[in-house]
């Protein structure tokens, strides 16, 4: 097999080359395994942080533990990435 | 100045008591005191690595519990007068000995050893817990496979969070040939994917299972393993030692092609 793969188109990956990427993807989420509790406590600081300056829409914030891709810059360490829908600026503030 | 070693791994059957044995030995050889630990209460195995089974009288449980004094339980090894073992027990079960009774034993012993290596049990459970309580330094023994990494990689999270001062890789059972044709992790992937440091590489040696079916550990022996062993405890000991595995990992070919190149 080894020696037809040389003639061959080269696309077939080698299971060494499978075996890294598989667990590349576990590692990731394995890493940034944190529980719910913890997630939740961070989502209600931020909004109820957030509050001050804008009506929050609490009940569709989304937050994650990302590791960032190797290429990044900001490789290693892993990113909190939080998608924060609001309604409205609080304009007394501002 | 003694240090405190553990062998651990996460994941079992990896190489964790056969490194022991190994690093222990061969650290006797240098003219170091030893005293290997086996931690795994309820299942022993390092009395067998070592061909010590037939010498125990007292195990770790009795000097824990005070049924014995620690000299009475320490087995000198038959080959080297620096070296000894501390058995474990075989009819009991983990919970018998708790994480600070394993910090007391340890810090009793460092008077008398330069090196107090401890043979990890395989989980993260009470075992692990006693094993990691009164260590200096860690080595992870892991093998190029799926599962046994990412083992390694929750254990040095583990670790991290101890505040372990050390921690070292080796990687044990590496195929060579496998990794030219692609069909093994190499180290580098290893290393790409565990943020850690290398102590060792030991390749896959079949003279490993001659050396444990007679209890007589290779450590510095001339076989592929037994150079391996004594790389990594001449490494421990502060010596800079290139890889051995670092020319095995490219064929001879590709070797004499680069060779030629550079002329």
């Amino acid at each position: 097999m080894r020696f037809f793969s040389l003639f061959g188109s080269g696309k077939e990956k080698r299971s060494g080359a499978i075996a890294k990427q598989r667990l590349k993807t576990l590692l990731i989420s394995d890493r940034a395994d944190c529980s719910a509790d913890l997630i939740n406590g961070i989502k209600g600081d931020i909004g109820l942080t957030l509050s001050k300056y804008m009506e929050v829409d609490i009940e569709h914030m989304e937050v994650n533990i990302l590791q960032p891709e190797s290429d990044s810059p900001k490789k290693g360490s892993m990113m909190l990435v939080a998608k924060i829908p609001f309604r409205e600026i609080n304009k007394v503030i501002c | 100045m003694s240090e405190v070693i553990v062998i651990t791994s996460g994941k079992g059957g990896v190489g964790k008591t056969t490194t022991t044995a190994n690093i222990g030995m061969g650290l006797a050889q240098m003219n170091k005191r030893v005293v290997m630990v086996d931690t795994d209460i309820g299942l022993r195995n390092l009395d067998v690595v070592l061909g010590l089974e037939n010498r125990i009288i007292y195990n770790l449980v009795d000097v824990i519990e005070g049924n014995c004094r620690l000299k009475q339980a320490l087995i000198r090894d038959k080959r080297y007068p620096n070296l000894f073992l501390l058995p474990s027990a075989q009819t009991r079960d983990k919970s018998s000995v708790s994480p600070e009774q394993m910090k007391k034993l340890v810090e009793q012993m460092r008077d008398d050893f330069d090196y107090i290596i401890l043979d990890c049990p395989a989980g993260i459970e009470q075992g692990f817990q006693n094993a990691v309580a009164g260590a200096d330094r860690a080595l992870i023994v892991t093998t190029p496979e799926v599962a046994a990494i990412r083992d390694a990689d929750r254990i040095i999270g583990l670790l991290e969070a101890r505040q372990i001062r050390k921690m070292d890789l080796i990687v044990n059972r590496l195929r060579f040939d496998m990794i030219r044709n692609g069909d093994m992790m190499s180290l580098e992937d290893i290393l790409d994917i565990l943020s850690i440091d290398l102590i060792g590489a030991v390749p896959d040696d079949e003279n490993v299972v001659v050396s444990t079916n007679q209890g007589e550990p290779l450590v510095g022996r001339h076989t592929m393993a037994g150079q391996a062993y004594a790389n990594i405890c001449l490494r421990l000991l502060g010596e800079d030692v290139p890889l051995l595995a670092a020319r095995y990992q490219t064929s001879w070919f590709q070797r004499l092609t680069r060779f030629l190149v550079r002329g």
